[in-house]
């Protein structure tokens, strides 16, 4: 059950960075972030399961860890909007609004 | 554990089969409504894990929070921001998508040998534990709820300002400018 949850959260992350590095649609990498997120998630309360059943600090950081994530998801879909709006566009790899 | 053992049983190969085209879904659908619900279908799939995990809590946060709130404002920004023209100058397959996947694949695998690997049992842990306090606390929750108020209050705290800051945020970039 250990190995198996485990090698669950090792696939969800790894595509979530696959997903995260090729998407050329903004959306599209913050919801490969959120499965990011969640792998590390299913990570944590693994091992509370498995080895700290009595003092459940796996289990409460991963629910900071879901706060957190909620308001980063928030924020990017806002960043994602403004720059729809302004560029009529959701092509990730076509901006160059950082570049100096 | 105290779930009976034939739950596991029935429920961890359809979960595990929905996690993996969930996932796939996501990454590959090229409508994104689609992968936007595929990433619905990977989120309720974590949170059968986390009741067959003993994590009662935590499955019902993940529900409430990731498919209620984070999924729901994920599909409004994939509607308000729908491109019906979709721009086809783009080529499906480059060359950073063939070494991505060159390197996710070997990340995976080096973790799958890693964990395989380790005698998860031959780990000892010796912790200090509260004797008196701890044998009264019986479910998850109630776990939870005494650690979340006191060893972890400072954290849970400063959650509750960050949330508020990112509210106050998104609302400020994502307001329409008002021409006078």
């Amino acid at each position: 059950m250990l190995e198996h949850a485990l090698i669950l959260g090792a696939y969800l992350l790894s595509i979530g960075i696959y997903g995260l590095v090729t998407s050329r649609n903004m959306v599209r990498a913050l919801m490969c972030l959120e499965l990011i997120l969640n792998a590390v998630n299913l990570n944590l309360v693994t091992f509370s399961d498995s080895f700290d059943s009595r003092q459940v600090k796996g289990d409460i950081f991963s629910i900071f860890i879901t706060a957190i994530a909620a308001a980063e998801a928030a924020i990017g879909l806002a960043i994602v909007l403004a720059i729809y709006r302004n560029r009529k566009s959701t092509r990730i790899d076509q901006f160059n609004l950082s570049k100096w | 554990m105290n779930r009976p053992e034939q739950i596991y049983d029935i429920l961890l190969a359809p979960l595990t089969l929905s996690l993996i085209l969930g996932g796939l879904g996501v990454v590959l659908l090229t409508n994104i409504i689609y992968s936007a619900l595929s990433l619905g279908l990977v989120l309720i799939c974590i949170s059968l894990f986390y009741i067959l995990l003993n994590a009662d809590f935590v499955a019902v946060a993940q529900i409430l929070i990731y498919i209620g709130a984070v999924n729901i404002l994920i599909i409004f920004a994939v509607m308000l921001m729908n491109n019906p023209k979709y721009p086809n100058s783009a080529p499906p397959w480059t060359v950073g998508d063939s070494i991505t996947s060159i390197v996710c694949t070997s990340l995976f695998c080096s973790l799958i040998t890693i964990i395989l690997n380790i005698s998860w049992f031959g780990i000892s842990l010796t912790q200090k534990s509260d004797q008196i306090l701890e044998r009264d606390l019986t479910n998850n929750i109630q776990r939870i709820g005494v650690h979340l108020s006191t060893d972890f209050f400072l954290p849970f705290e400063l959650i509750s300002i960050i949330l508020l800051v990112a509210l106050i945020g998104a609302i400020t970039i994502a307001r329409r400018e008002e021409t006078v």
